[in-house]
């Protein structure tokens, strides 16, 4: 975790002390699938992602992101059975991700209207899970390291701004007290360059 | 300007992301749990004795016995009379001859959230409120009952290791309380104990 900061604080001086340009962006972030969305099944629908970057070439980024995704499910009446104990109840299950990525990304055509783009982050993912019976509560919560592959494409509108629509995978690695965790993400968002 | 509006509005958008969910109404709050002693016959047994009333924990087992007041207490033991029957079972009088003594017990429980209540504070500096100077930071607090009704099965021909009499079936129903009692929800708990607990059935 230590190596990942300082490795971004490094990138991050070293182009920003270029004359490289940059961006920054807010999408709205709709996340699905994946372990985490087997927990909580509902799709979420609230989440989001900030991103800045900077072009040390014009189909290159470097790049810092962070955001979040929140999973919520009401389970109907049900019980559940482990050994010879059985507890019924409404279960109120949730899932929050916060995904925080060093990225870097590989435009296709930078100087078109369109442009779609890949590209790859690595970093760390807070993910807290909790199952809420009566007024008693199961959690589970811890850091992953995390990578994720991105694809997506850039809509030029403006000589300021983009419109960026992405899909991710978000893969938080199994820790020693915790399992991995991943979900999918597709964003949606404005650039500001 | 444009630029500054068009990020205001969208990061408004997705800062709505806040916490939602959770239960609505009390009765969402309300658990069963049940278990039993895999190693218990139940189709063996046939008879049952229930207590005329049930008993209201209190915190100390020394002190003499409080029992619930009948209008609460009644329909309780009229439920699980009525389960006990359907499943098979045949009350009789108290005695150690019954094949399952049935022990009803009940309890609420009180929590406050949120630091110290703010009804305390003439008490920790009595000197403000004497004064006629009202403090006006006064934390704000909420609390919570939960009510708690435990149905113990015994078996009193077999004694357990620490030599009560053997446990064999335990039934717990935990709800958050609402200002009227709801005797509604705490049948409906009783009949899902037994529900869920199918090998009770007896020939």
């Amino acid at each position: 975790m230590k190596k990942i900061i300082v490795i971004a604080l490094i990138i991050g001086a070293a182009v920003t002390s270029s004359s490289a340009q940059s961006s920054f962006s807010i999408q709205y972030s709709i996340g699905f699938g994946g372990t985490v969305n087997k927990y909580v099944t509902s799709t979420s629908l609230r989440g989001a992602t900030f991103e800045y970057k900077w072009y040390p070439q014009p189909n290159i980024s470097i790049g810092i992101d962070g955001g979040w995704n929140y999973f919520y499910e009401r389970r109907p009446y049900d019980s559940y059975t482990s050994g010879s104990l059985t507890l019924s109840g409404i279960q109120f299950r949730y899932a929050h991700a916060v995904p925080l990525f060093v990225t870097t990304s590989y435009y296709l055509s930078p100087s078109n209207k369109i442009n779609p783009f890949v590209g790859v982050g690595v970093g760390t993912m807070f993910v807290s899970r909790y199952t809420d019976m009566g007024i008693y509560r199961i959690s589970e919560e811890d850091w992953h390291f995390a990578m994720k592959p991105e694809l997506g494409v850039r809509v030029d509108m403006s000589p300021d701004m983009d419109l960026i629509f992405g899909l991710r995978y978000n893969h938080a690695f199994a820790t020693t007290d915790t399992s991995e965790q991943n979900y999918m993400t597709f964003n949606i968002g404005c650039v500001w360059k | 300007m444009k630029k500054i509006s068009a990020m205001i509005l969208l990061a408004t958008t997705v800062l709505m992301s806040c916490e939602i969910g959770g239960a609505e109404y009390t009765d969402e709050m309300d658990i069963v749990a049940t278990t039993y002693d895999v190693e218990c016959d139940f189709a063996s047994k046939g008879t049952y004795s229930l207590p005329s009333q049930v008993v209201k924990i209190t915190g100390d087992v020394n002190d003499p016995p409080e029992f619930l007041k009948p209008i609460y207490g009644d329909p309780i033991l009229a439920q699980i009379r009525l389960n006990m029957d359907a499943l098979g079972y045949t009350e009789e009088p108290i005695s150690d001859l019954v094949d399952i003594q049935v022990l009803p017990a009940a309890w609420t429980s009180t929590t406050i959230i949120g630091g110290y209540w703010g009804g305390y504070y003439c008490w920790y500096y009595p000197y403000y409120c004497g004064g006629g100077w009202y403090y006006p930071y006064y934390p704000t607090y909420s609390s919570y009952t939960t009510g708690t009704l435990v149905i113990n099965m015994v078996d009193p021909k077999q004694e357990s290791g620490d030599g009560n009499r053997r446990l064999i079936w335990t039934g717990a129903m935990n709800g958050l309380l609402s200002g009227s009692y709801e005797i509604n929800r705490v049948k409906n708990g009783i009949d899902q104990a037994f529900r869920q607990s199918s090998y009770l059935k007896t020939n």
